[in-house]
């Protein structure tokens, strides 16, 4: 056996290796002078470090007191109540789950923190394969209402969801080659900027969401609109939203002094599968007038949008802006937002298309011209 | 549902308490804030130094775990020591929060008076968390994990390293804080050593 690293050393002195290693190593450090010198030195390594960080276990008057704890949690729990329409729809664990599924779509838009927004955005408005943006101003208003008479509807929201492919918690892997080698598409990363503090890997996941006319329209005349504006022919079939794989870089990670934080997302563009018959002219009107445009202009936009290849952008009126911008030569999407709820923070993001692959670069409020010096160095 | 006498909820995985909770039984979630609050707190003192705000932070923690959807496949506890440990680490490092920590200590010292070996310890205590908030965030957050008992496996799932490489690391963080930790305290702990020999 060759000299073992520390790592191993450190695996077989605390215990940790496997039974194979534990043999081979033992029977190495029985043999090499070296190894056994290098042993004492990590277990002296060890004793002070422990020794130093024992000064931080509390002591008697410090130990846990759980059963204040949790008086105190259920407290804040309730206390909650008095909280924003937006904080109940959070805690509101039925809307939670109807949403989770579709929550990764919502990464592409980043900044909506507003779960009804979301649902919207991603369930009903964002089709087949997104290859455009557009923005749609959006009654803040009539976002509370609506978050409102959902809430009041509790179970089901928009009819059953079906999980066909489970998302599995992001992965973080060392270097942008070892992400490139796990996914099928080529990566890229911004020139000048150095490595990245933390690159992740997200795997794909699969969504089949069937909505519940019914539900929808009790929604509707509980806010004053039209129960009709929900068609009768999208009951019950399956909406199936696929989210590919993707790759996020963060830079800047805790020490956003150097050059600013942000992080750059990329990945194939997200795809929904329609059932035949749905006329998905008429239901993005639909959608356009309940997130409270009026009908006329609700009409208009809907024909200027292509609603089989465009991830419509929900922007809550008074929260945010929105700039088409030519970036990595194509044409974007520039989003600054405010947060419409306590404790969120305002943020820009520049989302794009190209070859197929979505990209976004994120940052701080105020950081548009550096997202988009950061988007136009993509190698 | 709800669990009653004769299912006893100490014999139930996270998962299924989770589960259980995501349908409605708020018991399940205590049974899991009974499970994990001791070591979650524990982390939090650790890397803050006052009951006040370690228990403050250990509130957010469940909360958020309250609050937000996990799947049930999740790995709770891992998720739990994550958020605990990144949640401790950044008060570590924030600075917005030294009033708060202050007025928290203000609260600690309605106690007796504190004795002279007291002092001297939080002297020490002040020193390691300096020297913690000088190394690498994930040498640090290992650090205080593995301190308390963590498995290998476990610091692998909650740090998002490969199980292979927590040795290494670990023995790299040491090396690291006792660098920083020496140097803080002009002591001799500081000492450098290359990795396998090349022969």
């Amino acid at each position: 056996m060759r000299h073992p690293n520390n790592g191993l050393l450190l695996a077989y002195l605390e215990d940790q290796a496997n039974s194979r290693q534990k043999k081979n190593l033992r029977i190495h450090i029985e043999e090499c002078e070296v190894c056994r010198a290098r042993l004492e030195r990590l277990k002296d390594e060890r004793q002070q470090v422990s020794g130093a960080l024992d000064a931080l276990s509390p002591g008697p008057l410090d130990q846990p007191d759980r059963r204040r704890a949790l008086a105190a949690l259920k407290m804040t729990v309730n206390g909650r109540d008095k909280l924003t329409m937006f904080e109940k729809i959070r805690t509101n664990k039925t809307i939670q789950r109807v949403l989770s599924g579709a929550a990764a779509v919502a990464v592409l838009v980043g900044l909506f923190s507003l779960a009804p927004v979301r649902a919207f955005a991603s369930d009903l408005l964002s089709l087949l394969r997104v290859d455009s943006f557009t923005v749609v101003d959006v009654d803040p208003e009539r976002i509370e209402e609506l978050a409102e008479a959902m809430e009041e509807q509790g179970e089901a929201l928009f009819g059953e969801q079906e999980i066909l492919d489970d998302v599995k918690a992001p992965v973080e892997v060392a270097t942008i080659g070892e992400a490139a080698d796990m996914v099928d598409f080529v990566v890229r990363k911004p020139l000048g900027y150095g490595e990245p503090d933390r690159v992740t890997v997200s795997d794909s996941g699969q969504v089949r969401i069937r909505p519940d006319v019914a539900m929808m329209r009790e929604v509707l005349l509980t806010v004053g609109l039209d129960a009709e504006l929900v068609p009768e022919e999208v009951d019950g079939e399956p909406f199936d939203i696929t989210i590919p794989e993707s790759v996020t870089m963060i830079y800047g990670d805790g020490n956003p002094d150097e050059y600013g934080e942000f992080s750059l997302m990329q990945m194939p563009s997200p795809t929904a599968e329609v059932p035949d018959g749905v006329d998905m002219q008429a239901l993005g009107e639909a959608m356009l007038i309940v997130l409270g445009m009026d009908s006329d202009e609700a009409a208009r936009m809907s024909n200027r949008i292509d609603w089989t290849s465009t991830l419509v952008v929900p922007m809550p009126i008074g929260y945010g802006s929105a700039e088409d911008v030519e970036v990595d030569g194509t044409s974007g999407l520039l989003l600054e937002s405010e947060p419409m709820e306590e404790g969120g923070e305002p943020g820009c993001s520049l989302l794009w298309q190209r070859g197929g692959i979505l990209y976004m670069v994120s940052g701080p409020a105020n950081y548009s011209s550096f997202v988009k010096v950061v988007a136009d160095s993509l190698n | 549902m709800s669990v009653g006498e004769g299912d006893p909820l100490v014999a139930i995985s996270d998962a299924a308490l989770l589960q259980r909770f995501m349908e409605g039984d708020e018991a399940c979630f205590e049974a899991l804030f009974e499970r994990h609050y001791d070591m979650v707190y524990g982390v939090l003192f650790r890397l803050t130094g006052t009951r006040a705000e370690a228990e403050d932070l250990a509130q957010e923690v469940f909360l958020k775990l309250y609050m937000r959807p996990l799947r049930s496949a999740e790995n709770v506890a891992g998720w739990l020591y994550r958020v605990a440990v990144n949640t401790g680490y950044n008060a570590l490092r924030s600075g917005n929060r030294r009033e708060q920590r202050e007025q928290a200590a203000a609260r600690d010292q309605e106690r007796p008076p504190t004795p002279e070996t007291e002092v001297s310890k939080v002297e020490l205590q002040r020193e390691v968390r300096g020297a913690l908030s000088k190394i690498p965030p994930r040498a640090a957050k290992m650090l205080i994990l593995r301190e308390m008992g963590f498995s290998y496996r476990e610091l692998a799932d909650i740090v998002n390293v490969a199980p292979g490489s927590v040795g290494k690391l670990l023995a790299r963080a040491r090396q690291a804080f006792e660098k920083a930790y020496g140097k803080s305290t002009q002591g001799s702990l500081a000492r450098g050593e290359e990795d396998a020999p090349s022969k």
